[in-house]
């Protein structure tokens, strides 16, 4: 579904993204773990177009998206969570939500996509005139998400998504990933606790210093050698 | 679907549009109404660098170079090849909005807001260099002079209307509708999705992109838009005082008072910049007498608002309940 091979990114004269190549088939949950200034974030972004390339090639579905400008990838199917939120601080739940089908193509399945993000997070509903800026963190990542979503992607991209989440939240928001999944949607996320992204995904790639170290099934991940000496501590 | 007008703003913004239609009706004094074209020559002027600034997020502190290029442009041409004010309106407010466009390109590449200040007033500054140099075409500090005026015209029912400076009525309604052209895009647009869009840049403009927001082409026609009516507004101003000066149309003296007008009545709203356009402008008739030191009550009271209300007077209209609808929706914004 997604596929990126050699990627290269540069921001002027450093180069934060090393020969690059990972893969995310339909259906999957794959994370990206990797301690901080390790590109994780960068790469999400550079699938995203929200940071340009140096070289190297994004594919999604057989197509060559590697230039292809951000505003244009919730058409293609692909949507991207922000780190941190960022909602749109002024607004309403609902004006932030309705912004995801901002898009051309999303625009005539407004009403459908509504009801179905409105039943998998209730609290949209709930707190349809409040303001977003005036929410929780766990609960504006909701938000964030439902907009995600409002575009009908196929692939749904989340930049640590747990960051700054009490821990009842994280699990509640790993349930909402479960349940996203589910419904035939891959997602591609990012997260620097092992348990967290390894854990919670089908497949998982190990960043360190911009370049792919180590790939593999979730568990097998959490059962690495490495893995474990480096980021679990265990000897 | 988004930002559907309240009543109250309706009913209040109907009403204020009544009274400013009215005053000539019993107000027949030169120059208070005077006074009235001003009020709403800076309220058009501030709304649309609003537009730009307040709505788009863009620190834009150049808008008085869109304004001094439609005041002599408009004033040359009419000297020069003697084409009609009431089309050079129109031409002058296409001529800022190229110029707009111009300016855009680059300070779209720009991030950081002090610098995207700092780019566009020194544009300003450059244009402002340009006409008080070039005295050959423009007389510089001597002022420009000899400039048409709009041509009289009859109409049915209410009979001839006439420019001339003894007759202010006429410049009044054609401010007026001026005015009220601006009041009604601007309001078009940020009820419309496309302002939810344009909100949703200046909050976050990542997320708006990825989202699916087209950024730079909002951008662009913000800049382009807003530089139009600044620049109609130069025109009507060149025609309707007949003479220009730089220092009185491309003076860092002007964007700074608009600035002033718009932080008084309250960044991010629709009522702020009209409020603060009429309060500083009939506050500077009444201080006329103190010459220079206008400038320093200008910035004692940015200082003021900046440090006390925040939101400007169309915010704490609102929480004081006088504005009502003011404040709700689109204000909000």
């Amino acid at each position: 579904m997604l596929e990126v091979s050699g990627l290269n990114v540069k921001y002027g004269d450093a180069q934060v993204l090393w020969d690059m190549s990972i893969k995310v088939g339909a259906g999957e949950v794959v994370a990206v773990m990797g301690p901080n200034g390790s590109g994780k974030s960068t790469l999400l972004k550079a699938i995203c177009g929200l940071v340009a390339i140096h070289s190297g090639q994004i594919k999604f579905e057989g197509k060559d998206i590697s230039s292809m400008p951000a505003h244009n990838m919730t058409s293609i199917g692909m949507s991207l969570v922000l780190e941190r939120r960022r909602l749109f601080p002024s607004m309403t739940v609902m004006e932030n939500v309705m912004l995801g089908a901002y898009a051309k193509h999303a625009r005539d399945k407004t009403k459908e996509r509504l009801a179905w993000v409105e039943e998998l997070f209730p609290i949209i509903r709930e707190r349809r005139d409040q303001i977003a800026s005036r929410m929780s963190g766990g609960e504006q990542q909701m938000v964030a998400i439902a907009r995600g979503l409002m575009s009908g992607p196929r692939l749904l991209l989340m930049d640590e998504p747990f960051l700054g989440l009490s821990p009842k939240m994280v699990s509640a928001i790993v349930t909402l990933v479960q349940a996203i999944n589910k419904r035939g949607i891959a997602v591609l996320f990012n997260e620097q606790n092992v348990q967290l992204s390894f854990g919670n995904a089908h497949r998982g790639y190990l960043l360190e210093s911009g370049r792919v170290v180590l790939e593999g099934a979730g568990l097998e991940m959490l059962q690495n050698e490495t893995v474990k000496r480096v980021y679990l501590g265990s000897h | 679907m988004f930002g559907a007008p309240t009543r109250t703003f309706s009913v209040n913004f109907a009403l204020f549009l009544v009274a400013l239609a009215l005053f000539p009706v019993f107000v027949r004094d030169s120059y208070y109404l005077h006074v009235g074209i001003l009020c709403m020559l800076f309220a058009s002027f501030a709304l649309s660098w609003h537009l730009v600034t307040g709505y788009g997020g863009l620190k834009t502190f150049g808008h008085q170079a869109f304004f001094g290029i439609g005041a002599y442009f408009s004033a040359l041409v009419s000297i020069h090849f003697g084409i009609s004010p009431w089309l050079l309106l129109l031409v002058a407010g296409i001529v800022a909005a190229i110029l707009g466009l111009l300016i855009a390109t680059p300070v779209l590449r720009i991030r950081s807001m002090p610098h995207v200040a700092i780019v566009t007033l020194s544009f300003a500054e450059i244009i402002r260099a340009v006409i008080s140099n070039w005295r050959d075409v423009t007389r510089g500090e001597l002022g420009l002079w000899g400039i048409r005026t709009f041509e009289s015209f009859s109409l049915p029912l209410i009979g001839a209307v006439s420019f001339t400076s003894t007759d202010k009525v006429s410049f009044y309604y054609l401010m007026f509708l001026l005015f009220a052209l601006v009041c009604f895009t601007v309001l078009a647009i940020m009820r419309s999705q496309y302002g939810l869009a344009i909100i949703a840049m200046r909050e976050s403009e990542n997320a708006a992109d990825s989202l699916g927001v087209n950024v730079v082409k909002y951008k662009l026609f913000l800049f382009a838009l807003s530089a139009f009516f600044v620049g109609v507004c130069g025109s009507f101003y060149a025609h309707y005082l007949l003479i220009l000066t730089p220092s009185a149309v491309l003076h860092i003296e002007v964007i700074i008072l608009v600035i002033a007008m718009t932080l008084v009545g309250g960044v991010g709203t629709f009522a702020g910049p009209i409020i603060g356009a009429f309060l500083l402008t009939i506050l500077g008739e009444w201080l006329r007498g103190f010459g220079d030191y206008r400038m320093l009550i200008y910035g004692t009271m940015i200082l003021l608002c900046v440090m006390f209300f925040p939101g400007g007077v169309a915010k704490l209209g609102s929480r004081l309940r006088e504005f009502g609808g003011f404040s709700a929706r689109v204000a909000r914004r």
